[in-house]
């Protein structure tokens, strides 16, 4: 009975504003970075096509996650809020059922919006020589932390009540994974002496890190513009162990969001 | 059969159901009468296992916290106040026909007996549809459904007089193998449609018994050939006074 429920929520998805608006406003951005971002001279350690690459990889990380947890986090609290989701549960479905179906619809919705973005920008870079490995390296991350960012924002939707009080918690755990996050643990470890091992676990841990840490070990195999942190990883686990702990840390978000999530829902549902 | 014993249900330091044991019997029609707070919609939801609560709950011998899925399909349910969804009328009674398993003609024909014609009002969206209307899809639904109990809190709380009077005739003309327990604060709809009558007052059943002879007992013992007018009164006004002065 599931296929009803995850056709709707696939259909709402699509049929609202934000379906389309992401996938333009995310392409047009690429495409920008590709169409005038190329050039020979070597700018922050990065050199042509890796250089535009760079470029749409931090448009990704800052876009990506809010493109995901916005409509993650009302998806339940808003159900919740209008009363439909108490109509819902009243059916021969179970709760796990129901968050799946969640997860499910806005996870396709997003993807979709993710792939048609970053696929346009992908194809005109194509076009100029990028390498395509490069390209679907990108692509694939970036479907991974959407992913990711899906299953925390379900998870903040779980708890919540209502549109309101779901955005605001999923705005402030989106800006504290792009950056507070990282200054905060960088003035304690000034104030504190904290170990230098904190910074390279919350590398790990924070999944828009991950992803940065992924996508310029898989750009720019000198890595120069990791900083310290990342080099001191690069130098630890090397290349391919930093992608893998990378691509493990926002599958684990993606996997333990969406299993938390199902448990508090079930919980507070019953 | 719908059997509590002892459920509680308590939200922080509010009681709202105490200790209430109840058998409900296969086919029977129970009207749960009660002022405002008096635990009416919570008793339907944990028989629905919308919440959680302390004691046990089954339906045909299934525990509602344990087999919730299959009580849910022994239950068709018209919520009090009919959610909006942002679906067309027709994506809606799809969406909740197909988890239902329900043929979309049954639903057409019960609407049309209902009096909406789906062919007029299909594409129009939820939210341009007045209260009576979405009451009645969710009856449509509800009707159609193969379920064994009909579960209707207040169901004509939003409706006008006359599209009150014509809810309760089409619900009095159910087939009568249909179980139904029906929530309300109106003594004539409970009359219309039970043929038992619960009254709930502070998060007890104050009166337990049939509505053709009132010979029910209330806490304190028989009441006899008390009119049950005077009964229902009784318990629907006293809410608001302090137990003492009842």
């Amino acid at each position: 009975m599931i296929g009803p429920l995850v056709r709707r929520e696939i259909r709402d998805a699509i049929r609202r504003y934000w379906f389309v608006v992401n996938a333009v406003a995310f392409a047009s951005a690429g495409l920008l970075l590709m169409l005038f971002g190329q050039s020979d001279v070597m700018v922050l350690g990065y050199r042509g096509f890796a250089r535009s690459l760079a470029g749409l990889m931090h448009l990704a990380l800052v876009f990506v996650p809010l493109m995901a947890i916005i409509p993650a986090v009302v998806a339940i609290s808003g159900e919740r809020e209008t009363g439909t989701l108490d109509y819902i549960l009243a059916q021969p479905v179970t709760a796990s059922q129901v968050f799946a179906s969640k997860w499910l619809g806005v996870a396709t919705a997003v993807l979709i919006s993710v792939l048609i973005g970053l696929g346009i920008t992908g194809v005109v870079a194509l076009a100029r020589g990028v390498p395509g490995v490069l390209i679907f390296g990108l692509l694939a991350l970036s479907l991974l932390l959407a992913a990711a960012f899906v299953s925390i924002g379900l998870l903040v939707s779980s708890f919540t009540g209502s549109r309101t009080r779901a955005t605001s918690i999923g705005l402030t755990v989106w800006l504290i994974l792009l950056g507070l996050g990282t200054l905060g643990i960088m003035s304690s470890f000034v104030q504190w002496g904290l170990q230098p091992t904190l910074l390279q676990v919350w590398a790990v841990i924070n999944p828009i890190e991950a992803y940065r840490l992924a996508g310029i070990t898989i750009m720019d195999p000198d890595a120069t513009s990791l900083g310290a942190v990342g080099q001191a990883l690069l130098g630890r686990f090397g290349q391919a162990g930093v992608v893998a702990l990378a691509g493990a840390s926002m599958v684990g978000w993606c996997v333990g969001g969406l299993l938390a999530g199902k448990k508090l829902f079930s919980a507070r549902a019953l | 059969m719908i059997q509590a014993n002892q459920l509680t249900k308590r939200y922080g330091k509010h009681t709202i159901l105490e200790a209430i044991d109840l058998e409900i019997g296969d086919g029977e029609r129970v009207a749960v009468l009660g002022s405002n707070g008096a635990g009416k919609t919570t008793l339907l939801k944990c028989m629905l296992g919308l919440v959680g609560f302390e004691g046990r709950l089954t339906i045909d011998g299934l525990d509602v916290k344990s087999s919730g899925r299959a009580v849910r399909q022994r239950l068709a349910y018209v919520p009090q106040m009919p959610p909006v969804f942002d679906l067309s009328l027709s994506a809606f009674l799809d969406l909740f026909g197909a988890i239902r398993d329900v043929d979309p003609a049954s639903v057409a024909s019960r609407l049309s007996d209902l009096g909406l014609a789906l062919d007029v009002y299909a594409d129009k969206p939820m939210r341009q549809l007045s209260g009576g209307m979405l009451q009645k899809a969710y009856l449509a639904l509800a009707l159609a459904a193969d379920s064994a109990v009909l579960l209707l809190d207040e169901p004509t709380a939003g409706l006008d007089p006359g599209s009150r009077r014509e809810f309760i005739e089409h619900l009095a003309d159910v087939n009568g193998d249909r179980g139904m327990v029906l929530a309300t604060h109106r003594l004539e709809e409970a009359e219309s449609i039970a043929d038992r009558l619960i009254i709930l007052h502070r998060g007890g059943i104050v009166f337990d018994g049939p509505l053709d002879d009132s010979n029910g007992t209330d806490a304190r013992g028989t009441i006899g050939g008390r009119e049950l007018e005077q009964v229902v009164k009784r318990f629907l006004t006293a809410a608001d006074q302090p137990a003492g002065d009842r």
